[in-house]
């Protein structure tokens, strides 16, 4: 009897042992970080009945689970019923999720207790007996590092056995835990700068009081990729309006239609986490603006110009023009004339004046029109595009030439344009010509504040382009206009005297220089040996001139001969096909292609574009007088600045492109951009410099920026 | 004079001021970079330029990068497209101290084990080339044509979970991507959401 009860006592110990040291060994090998139960509302439920089911996390401390959008990272639980026959489950409810951030990433999930609840409806013809619900849950539990655990979850209704169960209390509570659903209209857009924006019409002007009471906002969408997670959140309310402004994410939205979210925060008086939710639809007007064609939903900036500003930049451009060294000795020329004149009746003075300036002014008329005109035919052109062209660089020398010839004295030309008479007396033609001369010598020069100007022109609709160049060409006209109908200021010109001859024949040089100038940019064009032919067409040209002079029949045929040979470099480059896009770049830079400059961008280093032109003359100053200092060069080299050159001579669309992507239609266009933030991992937005650069402007600049 | 023209710098400097490029986007060029592989070799993306080269940001102790080499899943992908001439660079981004982190010695030995067959594997334990490309999760997948240009960026497949068994059926996003280049056709699903554990960037 004893050794029967001690075999008994041994087992027992036996089994007690051995089961709770496997239990023991179950828990540490499954030892959970989530813990899921369901709680029904009540444990009865009737045929046809609706109740909520609540599935609860508890999450172990330092660890969290995700939201039906996880972020970044993570990933939301995977729940799948089993339900007795009939039973239909609806949409899980989901609690405000916090916003989670690590090294960076930005994910929303729950910590501590998250309750989701379900919606379970029975059937009419309701089984009878215990019903059991069943719900297998994969859920992705992380600290630093992530497990996913697979649970099952059960709870039974209608029992009988058990005592009946009311969790109505419980449920509610829960249900406070939701964001608050409104559902007031909401629109989304995109904003230039890159932000998402949801706008929410109030329905409730009394909400925004507790909006503005509440902090710590953040907003949550329930698609991927809408916004940039990690960022922070922008609320800003009025009596109409809640405006959402949060940094987009990386992927296209523009073909997704409604789209929902929440925005989160902390009630001001309670202390609560809050939320109010949306669906928001595309917004018309931004919408309107993607409709029109790509190229123009990048609004160029020298759109938020306001027109006024932009005239008044042509009207200064204009003006700064006149000082110009191929505008400048022209300029000084007509002048003269005025001194000539200031003792003549002021009236003969005034008619100069005013059809110099017609003259000025029908000109950029012309190159307006032409410029519409090429655009309209799809030509992608700009301020200085006929310098593009070697037979129009030729041309040009030429006149250069022609001009300092004249300045010199070796000739004087005679006006027959437009009759003789009417030139000689008075010599009006000449004003007019004069003004259309001045235009087109003005051609290759850019003068600062020309540029955002043009560029704004040519972007806009036809009368505009026309009123922008009248504009410009006011300006050019303008100090000349101002010396003929102001007698005051003609009396302030020095008195004439031999001086003056002096002073025209100084001038002279500022137009050979022009020239070599010139002849050097058709060297850059063309190849080597055309240049010798345009040597030769200014030698001809100079010699014809002095020629055609003569009485002799056959020194004057020889002239002419000589003037039309010189043709033939005008004729070879206009035959000449240009070299598609060579682009001739100076040591020390890299030459500016789309491709490699956007894996550039993409980069971290801080870069700086020069656009440039051999025919620009001001970027050619610019390049001599700072861009090439050894000071610059260490400037660079200090900061770790690449440097990109587009060589801007020959057609190319790429640097076209670039240029407007900026709202320019010309060079020079100089851009940095700043070194991108290792914490944020953005870049500052590029800066444009002026078209004057000085290396204080350079210093300044990259050192602000770094 | 000199301040006016300073005046006017800062002001067109402010006028004509633009938002920069986002920094990665699908059919975008990729950013170039340099790291160093498991044997100590420098690889830069821009010396595989005309070739097609597949990015893996992965962490060998994540369940969701387990699900798809316990599985050989992964392996045999690369494999399969290493074999036809594609560079396949897997990426470990894990701060040191951090889940996933690997001395070199100690990837190779991983290396071996799984018999992986990627073309390098680079260490990233600062975490710039990762944060450069954005790279979120293990696994994180970025494909580059042979023009530099950022094809897909995204998922590995379309079932997010960390399970087995959902291998079965599923679209493998980076073989049915390079499957369409090789016919020269566009990548029908150039961008997913990345599902994976996050990249463990140093906090």
């Amino acid at each position: 009897m004893n050794r029967k009860f001690y075999y008994i006592l041994l087992i027992f110990m036996a089994f007690t042992f051995f089961s709770a040291a496997g239990h023991n060994l179950a828990q540490a090998q499954e030892k959970r970080h989530v813990d899921i139960r369901l709680v029904p509302e009540l444990s009865r439920i009737e045929p046809g009945q609706t109740m909520y089911v609540a599935i609860e996390q508890t999450i172990a401390p330092g660890w969290h689970t995700y939201w039906m959008n996880p972020g970044d990272s993570g990933e939301a639980p995977d729940m799948r019923w089993t339900l007795p026959e009939g039973f239909e489950a609806g949409s899980a409810k989901w609690p405000i999720p916090e916003k989670i951030i690590i090294g960076g990433l930005g994910n929303y999930g729950y910590t501590g207790t998250a309750i989701l609840l379900q919606e379970i409806t029975a059937p009419e013809n309701l089984p009878e007996g215990p019903l059991t619900l069943k719900a297998d849950i994969d859920i992705l539990v992380c600290a630093e590092i992530c497990i996913p655990e697979q649970s099952t979850a059960e709870t039974v209704l209608n029992d009988a056995g058990q005592p009946p169960q009311d969790n109505a209390a419980y449920i509610d509570d829960a249900f406070n835990l939701l964001p608050a659903t409104l559902e007031w209209d909401s629109y989304y857009s995109e904003d230039s700068d890159g932000n998402f924006i949801t706008k929410i019409a109030v329905e409730q002007p009394a909400f925004v009081e507790v909006l503005g009471a509440g902090t710590d906002f953040y907003l949550a969408m329930k698609d991927w990729g809408v916004i940039d997670n990690a960022a922070p959140t922008y609320p800003q309310a009025s009596a109409d309006y809640i405006v959402i402004r949060h940094k987009r994410g990386d992927r296209p939205i523009g073909a997704l239609k409604t789209l929902n979210g929440l925005l989160a925060y902390r009630d001001g008086a309670t202390g609560a986490r809050s939320a109010i939710t949306f669906t928001a639809v595309p917004d018309p007007e931004w919408k309107a603006r993607q409709a029109t064609p790509p190229s123009a939903t990048q609004t160029p900036p020298g759109n938020r110009h306001p027109i006024g500003l932009i005239l008044l930049f042509a009207l200064m451009g204009g003006i700064i023009l006149n000082l110009m060294p191929c505008v400048f000795p022209v300029l000084s020329l007509k002048a003269l004339k005025l001194c000539r004149m200031a003792g003549k009746e002021i009236a003969q003075a005034r008619i100069h004046g005013a059809l110099y300036a017609a003259g000025v002014m029908a000109a950029f008329a012309a190159f307006a029109m032409l410029l519409i005109a090429l655009k309209g035919a799809g030509a992608q052109i700009g301020w200085g595009f006929h310098l593009q062209n070697p037979a129009f660089v030729a041309f040009l020398a030429y006149l250069m030439l022609v001009i300092g010839l004249n300045l010199s004295g070796l000739f004087e030309l005679r006006v027959s344009i437009g009759g003789k008479n009417a030139g000689e007396e008075h010599g009006y033609a000449a004003s007019f010509l004069t003004g259309v001369l001045a235009t087109v010598v003005a051609t290759p020069c850019t003068a600062p504040f020309m540029g955002i100007a043009m560029g704004y022109a040519l972007t806009q609709g036809a009368p505009i382009t026309v009123a922008v160049f009248l504009t410009l060409g006011f300006g050019l006209a303008l100090p000349y206009l101002a010396l003929s109908f102001i007698p005051a200021l003609q009396k302030s010109l020095p008195r004439p005297g031999a001086w003056m001859e002096k002073f025209r024949r100084i001038m002279a040089w500022p137009m050979y220089a022009t020239a070599a100038w010139l002849a050097w940019v058709y060297a850059q064009q063309m190849p080597p040996f055309a240049v010798l032919w345009l040597m030769g067409g200014l030698l001809f040209i100079a010699s014809g001139i002095l020629l055609v002079k003569r009485r002799k029949t056959f020194l004057r045929a020889v002239g002419f001969a000589a003037l039309a040979f010189a043709l033939l470099p005008i004729i070879s480059g206009i035959r000449h096909d240009p070299p598609a896009q060579m682009q001739n770049v100076a040591e020390g830079w890299t030459s500016y292609e789309e491709k490699s400059f956007a894996a550039l961008l993409a980069g971290n280093d801080p870069i700086f574009v020069n656009m440039t032109a051999a025919w620009c003359i001001t970027c050619k100053i610019n390049e001599k007088a700072v861009l090439d200092l050894q000071g610059t060069k260490n400037l660079f080299k200090k900061h770790g600045v690449r440097t990109v050159m587009g060589d801007w001579t020959n057609y190319n669309p790429d640097i076209t492109a670039y240029l407007e992507s900026f709202g320019r239609k010309g060079v020079p266009l100089y851009v940095y951009y700043g070194p991108r933030n290792p914490g944020t991992g953005q870049r500052p937005d590029p800066v444009v410099l002026p078209q004057i650069v000085t290396p204080g402007i350079l210093e300044k600049t990259i050192g602000v920026q770094q | 004079m000199k301040t006016i023209a300073q005046i006017i710098a800062v002001f067109l400097a402010l006028a004509a001021a633009q938002p920069a490029l986002a920094a990665v986007a699908v059919g975008r060029p990729a950013p170039d970079f340099t790291l160093t592989d498991t044997h100590e070799h420098d690889h830069s993306l821009s010396q595989y330029l005309g070739k097609t080269v597949v990015l893996e940001w992965t962490n060998h102790e994540c369940p969701y990068v387990r699900k798809h080499y316990d599985s050989g899943s992964m392996q045999m992908l690369q494999k399969e497209e290493t074999e036809k001439g594609i560079v396949w660079l897997s990426i470990v981004s894990s701060a040191p101290g951090e889940q996933g982190h690997t001395a070199p010695e100690e990837a190779n030995k991983i290396m071996g084990e799984e018999k992986t067959a990627e073309t390098a594997r680079l260490l990233d334990p600062s975490g710039d080339t990762g944060r450069l490309y954005g790279a979120k999760t293990t696994p994180h997948m970025f494909i580059i044509n042979p023009e530099g240009l950022l094809v897909y960026a995204g998922a590995i497949d379309d079932r997010p979970s960390a399970r087995m068994n959902t291998l079965q059926g599923a679209r493998n996003h980076v073989r049915a991507a390079l499957a369409e280049m090789a016919e020269g056709k566009p990548v029908s699903t150039p961008q997913t959401k990345p599902y994976g554990c996050s990249v463990k960037y140093a906090r």
